[in-house]
């Protein structure tokens, strides 16, 4: 299992940059909180990356599906919590129109890696990546572990906290897969 | 008749604790998610689910009212039994009220039991109860109607279990939002 130990070095973070990049095929399981000023609640988040294709399910504790959103070439479906589909090509707006949440999700499959992508980023005084900042979402990196790979170790987020225009959401990554 | 039959297998025990582990497969039958804890029932209408990996979430019956604490955005839920029952299987494991099981009808196949809700459009289609040879329960799988699938796999059943007092009320802790939908 992982081993979350507190900090690493900075030659580290910036030496498997460009492994992390690479990293293209991957899933994780976890739980993912939106917390708005009306609402609060978490989900059980899976979440399967495939290149640019990606498929997001949130389900309750019960199992039960809440959402799942998945994007296969520039088909982007969401399947709501009566089953209904929905078809668009910008999930972002998607989400946000059939949930109220707000979740980034062209930037999510970089920000979760650990990687800044376009955005501002800074790195903590032991080198770790800390922070990331767009006009829209400020992410403060709370943990990363050791994960272990076909070629060696890569350091990547457990928990990460992402403060959007009106609401907050908390990512607690138990599980990354990453040889799906 | 079958539910007759399920009745007597759940009467059969008073109070039971298990170790449950979860796993959710969607629709395809690909493991989803999967986690594991404690599970303690005292019929009528009072259990306490208590998931403890990967990560912590209670789900408590006190009778009256159902207690879902979530610490992760720390926040207890209450909703009133009645309203529960929908999304929460246990209260009818653990129920003897008749006019809640009139709302369901059951089958049985050996010792296999399938629990389907009369009404329709239901989140949940169909709670399958498994026993095993001694009349205990092993096994449970909660079958949302889009098709996704939840099993609980039951071990350590214990049919004596040490019920503190405690056992099915929730003391909200300080900092946590109560979240009161009765």
């Amino acid at each position: 299992c992982q081993q979350p130990v507190p900090h690493y070095s900075a030659q580290q973070w910036e030496a498997q940059r460009p492994k992390v990049e690479a990293l293209t095929q991957w899933s994780l399981n976890g739980k993912l909180a939106i917390v708005t000023a009306q609402k609060k609640g978490s989900l059980r988040l899976f979440w399967q990356q495939n290149g640019d294709d990606y498929r997001l399910n949130l389900s309750t504790v019960l199992g039960t599906r809440v959402l799942e959103l998945s994007r296969q070439g520039n088909r982007i479906r969401l399947i709501d919590e009566d089953g209904k589909e929905h078809v668009s090509n910008d999930p972002a707006l998607l989400i946000y129109r059939l949930t109220g949440w707000l979740l980034p999700i062209d930037e999510l499959p970089t920000w979760i890696k650990g990687l800044p992508g376009a955005a501002q980023y800074g790195l903590s005084q032991n080198g770790q990546l800390a922070w990331v900042q767009d006009n829209q979402w400020q992410l403060s990196y709370q943990e990363f572990a050791s994960q272990a790979t076909g070629q060696g170790e890569l350091w990547l987020p457990t928990r990460l906290d992402l403060k959007g225009p009106d609401s907050r959401l908390k990512l607690l990554i138990n599980q990354w897969n990453l040889q799906p | 008749d079958d539910a007759q039959a399920l009745k007597a297998l759940l009467g059969q025990v008073k109070q039971f604790s298990a170790h449950f582990q979860q796993q959710v497969f969607d629709v395809e039958g690909q493991p989803l998610q999967q986690a594991s804890g404690e599970l303690l029932v005292s019929r009528p209408d009072r259990f306490r689910w208590e998931t403890k990996s990967p990560d912590e979430s209670l789900i408590l019956s006190d009778g009256k009212s159902v207690w879902f604490y979530d610490p992760f955005v720390e926040q207890v839920s209450i909703t009133k039994l009645a309203d529960a029952v929908v999304n929460t299987p246990f209260l009818l494991i653990s129920s003897t009220d008749p006019s809640l099981w009139a709302r369901y009808d059951v089958l049985k196949e050996e010792n296999a039991f399938t629990v389907t809700s009369k009404q329709k459009g239901q989140r949940i289609e169909s709670l399958r109860l498994i026993f095993g040879q001694n009349g205990q329960l092993s096994r449970f799988e909660v079958n949302e109607t889009q098709g996704q699938r939840s099993e609980f796999e039951l071990s350590q059943y214990n049919a004596q279990p040490a019920v503190p007092a405690s056992s099915f009320r929730f003391e909200v802790p300080k900092g946590v939002t109560v979240d009161d939908q009765r």
